[in-house]
């Protein structure tokens, strides 16, 4: 019986040290972000033999569109992260709604960004261009194709939640998709200082 | 009975806490500010504050 309980414990301290969510969406997201580090690596190393035209380039970026989808990101996963608190309460109404409202900020991310691209493209602006813009429309639009799978994942979540697919013992798939939105997150994070404010 | 809880959750800290270090960032592109001192300096607030979140909060 002793035996018993302690081996529960030991079980409940093994849950706590792994990651959140599903072991295989960990194995995805450090090879997305191994991916996204080759890209900014390969950006930094470029930037350092084109310092002037990429400075130069810079200027024509809207830093409010960028500081605006940096805002919606991070507002965002803190909604994701009160879904997951509040499936850990056992709330699945509320749980749904954090997850439409981050929804609600991943599509004001895709829509800043979005017009950002139509202007770009109105003004004649293509990858071809020059190595700034070859890497700027290469790399944020990388990243903005990861914000529409995040969002398809979150969505398909909030439909399983709705439905009550999800509780407070059972909710790994609520902390799987939390933990994709979250690297999206993350990596915008690294995005905008380095496309957006480095010098 | 039910036990008092801050309405101040750790996570929310953190996001306000996210939130101010972004508006630093853009203030250092906006005001045209350079360097790598300033640069590193950006990126090392924001990943310890990730850092901390993950670890004291277990909110990310």
């Amino acid at each position: 019986m002793g035996r018993e309980a302690g081996m529960e414990g030991y079980r409940n301290v093994l849950a706590q040290r792994h990651p959140p969510g599903d072991l295989a969406i960990w194995i995805f997201i450090l090879a997305e972000l191994t991916v996204f580090a080759a890209f900014f690596g390969a950006y930094a190393f470029t930037r350092m033999g084109n310092v002037e035209l990429f400075d130069t380039y810079q200027k024509t970026l809207d830093k409010r569109a960028g500081l605006v989808n940096t805002l919606a990101l991070i507002t965002s996963s803190y909604f994701v992260v009160r879904a997951v608190a509040a499936i850990r309460e056992d709330s699945r109404r509320g749980c749904v709604r954090w997850l439409m409202a981050a929804l609600g900020m991943g599509l004001l991310f895709l829509l800043v960004k979005g017009s950002e691209y139509a202007h770009h493209l109105g003004e004649g602006i293509r990858l071809s261009t020059n190595t700034f813009y070859m890497f700027y429309l290469s790399l944020t639009f990388f990243h903005f194709m990861h914000v529409i799978l995040g969002m398809i994942i979150l969505a398909a979540v909030a439909v399983k939640a709705h439905r009550g697919g999800y509780s407070a013992s059972d909710h790994t798939g609520i902390e799987t998709g939390a933990s994709y939105w979250h690297m999206v997150d993350l990596v915008w994070l690294i995005l905008f200082p380095l496309v957006y404010v480095m010098r | 009975m039910k036990a008092q809880r801050s309405w101040l959750r750790p996570c929310t800290l953190v996001y306000l806490a996210m939130i101010g270090l972004t508006l630093v960032t853009f203030s250092v592109g906006a005001a045209g500010l350079s360097g790598l001192g300033v640069s590193l300096t950006v990126l090392a607030s924001i990943s310890t504050v990730l850092g901390s979140a993950n670890t004291r909060t277990g909110c990310l």
